[in-house]
């Protein structure tokens, strides 16, 4: 399955652990440097293409103060495609930056 | 906007995203985010204002086969008598209402505005068999088929009565007889199915948060309903016309109250009580026949006994009683299910 940027974040998010919807959001803008903010509505539909897609699936409900959090969890499925994922992003920016090393830029010219 | 009005508007919204556990959801994201120090700010809104319009999309997609499915049950349920009525009694749009009359000009445009909504109630009230059949559950179709057709079983009995009849069919001077028959017949076609459905969404809406909590969407029990519903309306047939509609009555209301005052009390007292009656009525309606009030003994004593009959059954069928027929959507599968 293709990620999109948030569909990525989130599963990146949930490598460190099972989480709430309000604790993936919150791990997603330390992981992005504050410039991913996800919005509720869009986080949560991404949730929820992700466990249609069986890549992530609830590990539990809780009641903390009064509210109800459900904590999300990566499958087998959700960690290899994470892991691959993560392995070409790494590998387009490596070579992003290959590119821009001035020798390889002199190259190309 | 600010935020604590944000606040209450994407909680209001957040109750139609999909399921009730998603609206906790969502508000404890909400409740946290402003604890956190984040404000609510208007794109959060908007963010889950398009979840929930995806989410009603997601559902009316899911539904739509079947209230096209309930079409056919809706007519099933209100067209045969309705249409019946129709044509069987008179040619409704060839009456031709004086005028001046602006009485019957009023009532047969109140029976108009009946069959339409009558239709209505009946695609209504075939969505909801449709569910409950999908559910494995068959009291309110049973109910409702039930009960239509019984009381198309009754038109003879209002119809042998009405003068028009009696003189060879319609004729002006009746005019003005036509719409209590009418309003009476329709009424008693839609307003009661109408009623059933209406229990059973309050009742369904009632019980939902508990399914909800129990982490059961939806479960289904061959319950005492489903075998009165099943079984009752049977009975009518052991009883003459005159006496048909109050049995019925209480045939009808019995099974939808049943799951609170349990079943076994629905057969114990209900049948017997409604087999007094029917003697009271039968006693009262032919006192000047005595071989029908011979009839109305013997058949309340046959109610009775089938009462007493349909117990053992019941405590025969105990172990299906008890037996759960799970159904059971995951709040995940819902939830995967609600935004498509």
């Amino acid at each position: 399955m293709r990620l999109n940027e948030q569909r990525f974040l989130i599963l990146a998010s949930l490598a460190r652990g099972p989480m709430h919807g309000y604790a993936i959001a919150d791990e997603i803008r330390q992981l992005s440097d504050g410039h991913h903010t996800p919005r509720p509505g869009s986080l949560y539909h991404a949730i929820d293409k992700l466990v249609s897609s069986d890549l992530v699936i609830i590990d539990r409900e809780d009641t903390v103060d009064g509210r109800m959090r459900r904590y999300y969890r990566l499958t087998e499925t959700g960690i290899e495609t994470l892991t691959a994922e993560a392995s070409r992003r790494a590998q387009t920016a490596q070579a992003a930056i290959a590119r821009m090393n001035p020798s390889t830029r002199g190259l190309l010219a | 906007m600010n935020s604590s009005l944000s606040r209450r508007i994407a909680e209001r919204l957040s109750r139609h995203t999909g399921s009730d556990s998603r609206a906790q959801e969502l508000r404890s994201h909400l409740a946290e985010a402003e604890t956190s120090g984040h404000p609510i700010t208007t794109a959060d809104v908007g963010s889950i204002a398009l979840l929930a319009a995806r989410s009603a999309g997601a559902r009316a997609a899911r539904d739509l086969p079947w209230w096209l499915a309930g079409f056919p049950v809706a007519f099933l349920l209100f067209g045969p008598p309705v249409l019946s009525y129709e044509t069987h009694f008179f040619a409704w749009d060839m009456i031709e209402v004086p005028p001046a009359d602006a009485s019957a000009r009023f009532w047969k445009r109140a029976v108009d505005v009946l069959l339409i909504t009558s239709f209505l109630l009946g695609l209504v009230a075939g969505r909801r068999c449709i569910e409950h059949l999908r559910n494995g559950r068959v009291a309110l179709p049973g109910l409702l088929l039930l009960s239509t057709f019984a009381a198309g079983s009754q038109v003879d009995l209002f119809v042998e009565r009405t003068p028009w009849w009696r003189d060879g069919g319609l004729q002006e001077s009746h005019i003005n007889e036509v719409p209590m028959y009418s309003v009476a017949l329709i009424t008693m076609f839609t307003a009661l199915p109408a009623l059933f459905v209406l229990i059973d969404v309050f009742l369904s809406r009632r019980d939902g948060a508990k399914r909800l909590a129990a982490g059961t969407v939806n479960s289904t029990t061959i319950d005492g309903r489903a075998v009165a519903a099943l079984v009752l309306p049977f009975l009518h047939l052991a009883v003459g016309p005159l006496w048909r509609l109050p049995f019925l009555l209480l045939v009808w209301l019995a099974p939808v109250f049943s799951r609170r005052l349990k079943v076994t009390a629905t057969l114990i007292v209900v049948v017997p009580v409604a087999s007094l009656i029917i003697w009271g009525l039968a006693n009262t309606s032919t006192s000047n026949d005595p071989l029908d009030d011979g009839i109305a003994i013997v058949l309340g004593v046959f109610v009775s006994f089938l009462a007493v009959w349909l117990r053992m059954a019941f405590v025969a069928l105990q172990p299906l009683r008890t037996m759960k027929v799970d159904v059971r959507f995951s709040e995940r599968a819902l939830d995967s299910d609600a935004v498509g």
